[in-house]
């Protein structure tokens, strides 16, 4: 989050800074909750592509602050933060640096749950988007895939899974996917998620893999190879490579959030004494990779 | 479920795959489509399906066998096969991972494929089955870019570009990795090995290009210059350049060096929007083929060297070299020159006079009168040069073919000082203007023919804010441009001012003046503003009354002139230190030079298809000469290279092959295009730049009115002109928005027609709605442009996102569809100053604003967003087809009646589509269209008033986003926007 731009049309993104929080997604996570109660009875937590850390910060504040937790309760919640990027600590959480396809990350994660499994993994990560929809997809699939994997060897039966998605046109394959896997598949829009962008969350709930299907972390399987035997309908490599479409399903579509609730679409008056006014971002952005060439740019060294 | 109600016309969409092959074939992948030009001729030697949906994203051939493919699809065909074989879509095969690209050995017997995993699948050519799998151990995490190098049978490398910032080399066989070359920073986006396997280079998220050496793994160079992502790389001129194309639309050549370093060689801007993502280049030819986002396919000479052949640098020692008696004096400079036919001639600050012809330079004269000062006026194809003094003395000189000296004539003025000289032609009649500093002084205009014979002296009264800038003859009218951005309009005859403009733009120069069309009654202006603005203007001779009928901004640095050729618009001027010449109707650069900027000496001339630009630069004279394109600029029309967020067609059923649309699209621009609805093709008009923010709406109002709105509460209505063969367009009018740093968008409007007693059409009634969920209408007025306000309201605090008016037993209702999925109805006809009578809206004497009280009607229809609505009006009912943000399609009734209004939700599909519906259209027969983002284009029937799905295609366009429709004879013709665009016809 930057200093000013955003500030006077997006509310949510101004109320996000007044409220502490790194990033105004955190408001995404809470009106998923108000729908679907994901904290409920929740006490090993897993955030996936974690950083800056907003949804982290909910989990931290939900777990530890709402439910009251006492040190009287035999054991306290524990929520696990993971991202390739450094983050910034955040009470009652750990972070890890790591790469979520990596088997060292997850017997970190089991390290420090000891030994048990997860109640809830959510991901909040969205890969750089080039324009070229058809492989932004692919890759947004990839990366719900490697969270995916990381799940299953992790997430107790019944267990909830929660990621970002866009509402492409190869959305309702993830859909089905999804369908073998849990109980239930809903796709969530929160009222704070625009409604003129594509984005959207997969809600999955009540975890039941097949009971003939062992998932295992191997940094030389790839993640069509880890899904086989998972019958999860994923196109298998076959001799004759026949083109074959794969089944496809439209996941229930529920908005959240109650409608008393502020319309990231809509353009707000802010009072005029407040109006002026930029905050500080509460967490800086990183560098972007194309720091250099920006540089180079503006000591006129790039011309044309 | 009847087949085939939705028949694709024709694609128009980005191309990411083009390849050269053979002498004189392009193919090149359009979405799913293939289609081969002759890109010698231009012509499209076949267009067919090559994936049911899957995008072609590369090209590999051995000989005459060809690999297409794109995400996990490919199709492996001879070129008979592609050119004589139907449904060749049913060839098509598949595997189980993205494929990044594919290449033929080296006897052609397999294919290789290379998966997003790094593991490469060897494919059978003859049976086209799998063969086997290779990878290397441990490397398997996904890439975004990757290319094989099949240097021989046995040595096949794989060039891995991963997502984390590194690039491995591989060797196949082996399976082993040659090299991990780290120092990129973000991800690889693509990686090429030289043919014979010396180097390789490869790019990334930081913008710069790195070149390695093959054998040792050591970088030897970064090259810097794109300023966004660099899509594609190549090697070529036998591995001593590497081409690349970008986000930033450039496609730049960069040099590899003696001492292995990577240097910046060209730059060609080719693209509009965003992105250029094909690319190929041959040898063989020396040609270089990119495909855009825009659709566009362009082509251009890459020979080394060949603009350096083109450009020539003389000092003044070079030029005056030929006349050893030729004494240069301090300070001496060239002063003026002016190209004929035969050659160029200079003039020096000394008055030394020059001709340059057949490479040689030869001094013609020294005249004294023009020490220190002169200014070159001239004829290019009548060999005729002027050179006036500070004195007002013109020395006027015709020459022969050879530039020989046949005429010359002196003419003094009688003036204190001359500070400007112009010369213009009409006919065979030339025109000279002189100028004075001094107010009291008029312009004197001398008119003379072929033998500087001076048929007529004219004076003029010279415009308030005088120092003429350009002028132009048409007929008994002199038309003049001032500094200051004004025009002066004069009578030839008598030098009287007939007319005078002021502020045709902001501030700044009139640049140039061409009279493009003429005929006794009326004149076509062209007039060029050094702010970057243009306008056309039609002068009627009779009244001298201007109309203004078409402008535009081209926020392209300084505008400096215009051609009118084969009817398109030709541009020049500066950008920072560049020149370039720009062709505005089809919105590409033709030509740029690196000369420094525009504080010198400078023309350009245009003559017989090339361009000739001359500029000094540090004491030296360039000849910068840019001969016409051997083969067409681009091979096809494109769209925007953005999304297009709305669609509006024309509904004149008298032109159906000639289907006047236009698009708004998120690159803040509006296009206006003609399609041909039989064969699909369109042709681009003008590309509108008067919006700041992505577009929201654009409708036609009537066949000569649209208006388009956006965020930052742009709201203008446009006026079409068609007295010409090129349709113009104007801003005509505008809204002012509610605040100085307006926020709000303006995210729909309608309108009704307003008539007068006599039924006649006076204006229109318009209503706008707002991100803050205000409501607005106004009273239009045509003949003066002006809004007045009629209503105001508000929904409640969130976005309103459509807005429909009609009108039902003589009363107005106003529908809105918001964020929150519910649709309410106001009854406005008692809140508004307009009557209604017969059902339609009629003008009164006095317009009041009013503000609109609570809808009598709302109900909740989608979970959130109605995305958008259209409606139809069955006798007392107001039916509402509405699609939502929530995979929702839905058709609601508002029964009115005596007792109120009876609010229902007659059909719903929940799940209409997989993703968000963004458009829908009402067709004829209780039919609606629908896009949504899922890429399925679909038609539903509710004649029962159940929603039926009669047909559903899947569009190649991605982002759908937009789309409209219109019945003419016997069919239905839609178009689908998104990132692209495509026509289909719709049966009954």
């Amino acid at each position: 989050m930057g200093k000013s731009s955003k500030d006077k049309r997006d509310l949510y993104y101004r109320k996000a800074k007044e409220e502490g929080w790194r990033a105004r997604s955190a408001f995404k996570l809470l009106q998923l909750n108000d729908q679907f109660q994901l904290f409920k009875g929740v006490r090993r937590v897993v955030d996936l592509c974690a950083a800056p850390g907003s949804w982290s910060q909910v989990l931290s504040r939900e777990l530890f602050e709402k439910n009251q937790y006492t040190a009287n309760d035999e054991i306290p919640p524990k929520i696990v933060a993971v991202d390739l990027q450094p983050m910034a600590p955040i009470d009652g959480v750990t972070t890890l640096q790591a790469d979520i396809t990596h088997p060292k990350t997850l017997s970190k994660i089991l390290e420090i749950f000891g030994g048990e499994p997860a109640d809830f993994v959510c991901s909040d990560g969205a890969p750089d988007v080039t324009g070229l929809h058809d492989l932004d997809e692919y890759i947004q699939a990839q990366l719900i895939l490697a969270a995916l994997q990381l799940t299953t060897c992790l997430l107790r039966p019944g267990g909830t899974f929660v990621a970002k998605i866009f509402r492409g046109r190869d959305i309702d394959l993830m859909y089905s996917q999804l369908g073998y896997l849990f109980e239930k598949v809903i796709c969530a829009k929160p009222r704070s998620s625009r409604g003129t962008s594509l984005e959207a969350f997969i809600v999955c709930l009540g975890y039941k893999p097949s009971s003939h299907w062992k998932p295992t972390l191997d940094p030389n399987v790839s993640t069509e190879d880890f899904f086989k035997g998972a019958n999860i309908g994923r196109y298998e490599l076959k001799d004759d490579l026949t083109y074959e479409e794969e089944k496809r399903n439209v996941a229930p579509f529920i908005a959240c959030g109650d409608l008393s609730s502020y319309d990231s679409d809509a353009t707000y008056t802010i009072e005029s004494n407040v109006d002026r006014i930029s905050l500080d971002p509460v967490q800086s952005p990183t560098a972007p990779p194309y720091k250099k060439a920006i540089e180079k740019k503006r000591n006129g060294e790039i011309k044309r | 479920m009847s087949q085939d109600t939705l028949v694709p016309i024709e694609h128009h969409g980005p191309s990411i795959a083009v390849k050269f092959w053979d002498d004189d074939l392009l193919f090149v992948g359009h979405g799913p489509i293939l289609k081969i030009y002759n890109y010698k001729t231009s012509e499209i030697v076949k267009t067919i399906r090559i994936f049911k949906k899957n995008k072609i994203h590369g090209i590999a051939f051995d000989r005459d066998t060809f690999l297409f493919y794109g995400a996990r699809s490919f199709n492996m065909l001879s070129f008979d096969q592609i050119m004589e074989q139907q449904n060749i879509v049913d060839n098509e095969q598949m595997i189980n991972d993205w494929i990044i690209t594919a290449e033929f050995s080296a006897n052609g017997l397999e294919a290789f494929i290379l998966t997003a995993h790094n593991v490469i699948l060897s494919i059978d050519s003859y049976s086209q089955t799998l063969q086997w799998e290779k990878s290397v151990y441990g490397e398997k995490s996904i890439l975004y870019s990757g290319s094989i190098r099949v240097v021989s049978k046995q040595d096949v490398y794989i060039n891995a570009g991963t997502v984390m910032g590194g690039v491995v080399i591989w060797n196949l066989y082996k399976e082993e990795i040659v090299h991990t070359l780290l120092g990129h920073e973000g991800s690889i986006f693509n990686v090429q090995m030289s043919p014979s396997a010396k180097y390789i280079v490869s790019c990334s998220d930081d913008r710069s290009i790195k070149l390695w050496d093959h054998k040792t793994g050591d970088l030897l160079s970064t090259a810097w210059g794109h300023t966004a992502r660099i899509w594609n790389l190549k090697f070529y001129d036998d591995e001593k350049s590497v081409i690349s194309v970008s986000e930033d639309l450039t496609s730049r050549t960069w040099n590899i060096t003696e001492n292995q370093e990577l240097l910046p060689y060209e730059t060609y801007q080719l693209h509009s929007g965003r992105h250029i993502w094909g690319l190929d280049v041959s040898d063989k030819v020396k040609l270089a083929a990119t495909g855009g986002n825009d659709g566009r396919i362009r082509l251009f000479s890459v020979k080394t060297g060949e603009t350096e052949s083109y450009r020539k640098t003389f000092t003044l020692e070079d030029i005056t070299n030929s006349a050893p008696d030729y004494i240069i004096k301090k300070n001496e400079i060239v002063k003026g020159f002016w190209k004929l036919k035969f050659g160029l001639v200079i003039i020096t600050s000394e008055g030394g006079i020059f001709i340059y012809k057949d490479q040689k330079w030869e001094l013609l004269r020294i005249e004294n009168k023009f020490n220190n000062f002169s200014l070159t006026n001239g004829f290019t194809d009548d060999n005729i040069i002027i050179f006036t003094n500070t004195k007002g003395d013109s020395l006027f000189l015709k020459f022969d073919e050879e530039g020989k000296i046949i005429n010359e004539k002196w003419i003094n003025t009688e003036v204190t000082k001359i500070v400007n000289a112009l010369s213009t032609k009409d006919g065979s009649n030339f025109y000279l203007m002189i100028e004075s500093p001094n107010k009291n002084e008029k312009l004197v205009v001398y008119e003379f023919d072929q033998n500087f014979e001076i048929s007529r002296t004219v004076f003029l009264e010279k415009g308030p804010t005088f120092v003429t800038t350009c002028f132009e003859v048409n007929g008994d009218f002199i038309f003049a441009g001032f500094r200051l951005s004004s025009l002066g309009i004069y009578s030839l005859s008598t030098g009287e001012e007939t007319k005078f403009i002021k502020k045709l733009s902001i501030s700044d120069t009139v640049t140039s003046i061409k009279s493009i069309k003429s005929d006794d009654k009326k004149t076509l202006l062209i007039i060029s503003n050094r702010d970057g603005y243009y306008v056309y203007i039609k002068f009627d001779k009779a009244t001298s009354e201007c109309e203004f009928i078409h402008s535009n901004n081209t926020r392209r640095g300084f505008l400096e002139g215009s051609y009118n050729i084969n009817d398109e618009l030709i541009l020049f001027g500066f950008k920072s230190s560049f020149f370039y010449i720009y062709n505005e109707s089809r919105d590409y650069e033709i030509a740029y030079e690196n000369c420094g900027g525009a504080h010198r000496q400078w023309k350009l001339f245009y003559s017989n298809e090339s361009y000739e630009f001359v500029y000094t630069r540090s004491g030296s004279l360039t000849i910068r000469e840019i001969p016409k394109a051997k083969f067409d600029y681009y091979l096809s029309e494109g769209t925007h290279g953005r999304e297009i967020r709305d669609i509006s067609i024309r509904n004149d059923s008298s032109k159906i092959d000639d289907l006047l649309y236009i698009t708004g699209a998120e690159d803040t621009t509006l296009k206006l295009s003609s399609l041909n609805s039989t064969n699909g093709q369109i042709k681009n008009h003008w590309t509108l730049r008067k919006h700041t923010s992505g577009l929201q709406k654009v409708k036609f109002l009537r066949n000569d009115l649209i208006a388009s709105s956006s965020a930052r509460e742009e709201f203008f209505i446009w006026k079409i002109d068609e007295s010409f063969n090129t349709p113009f367009i104007i801003p005509y009018a505008s809204l002012n928005p509610s605040s100085d740093n307006p926020d709000l968008r303006i995210m729909d409007f309608d309108h009704l027609e307003v008539y007068d007693e006599s039924g006649k059409l006076q204006g229109l009634f318009l209503v706008n709605v707002y991100s803050d969920s205000s409501i607005k209408g106004w009273y239009f007025d045509p003949e003066t442009g002006n809004f007045t306000q009629l209503i105001n309201g508000f929904y409640k605090t969130c976005c309103l996102f459509d807005v429909k008016l009609n009108i039902v037993d003589n009363n107005v209702y106003l529908l809105t569809g918001a964020t929150d999925g519910y649709l309410t109805l106001w009854d406005i006809t008692n809140e508004f100053s307009l009557k209604v009578q017969n059902n339609k809206l009629q003008m009164v004497t006095e317009l009041k604003s009013n503000k609109i009280s609570s809808p009598i009607s709302t109900i909740c229809v989608h979970q959130n967003g109605i995305k958008s609505f259209e409606t139809q009006l069955n006798n007392n009912e107001i039916l509402v087809a509405t699609g939502g943000d929530d995979n929702a399609l839905a058709i609601t009734s508002f029964k009115i009646n005596n007792s109120g209004v009876e609010a229902k939700i007659y059909s719903k599909i929940e799940d209409a589509a997989s993703s968000t519906i963004t458009s829908l259209n009402i067709l004829p027969n209780d039919r609606v269209l629908v896009a949504s983002v899922d890429q399925i284009f679909r038609i539903w029937s509710f004649k029962t008033g159940e929603l039926k799905l009669i047909d559903s295609k899947s569009t190649t366009i991605a982002d759908t986003g937009s789309l409209d429709s219109i019945s003419l004879e016997g069919k239905d013709i839609a178009l689908v926007g998104g990132v692209g665009l495509s026509a289909w016809e719709i049966k009954n």
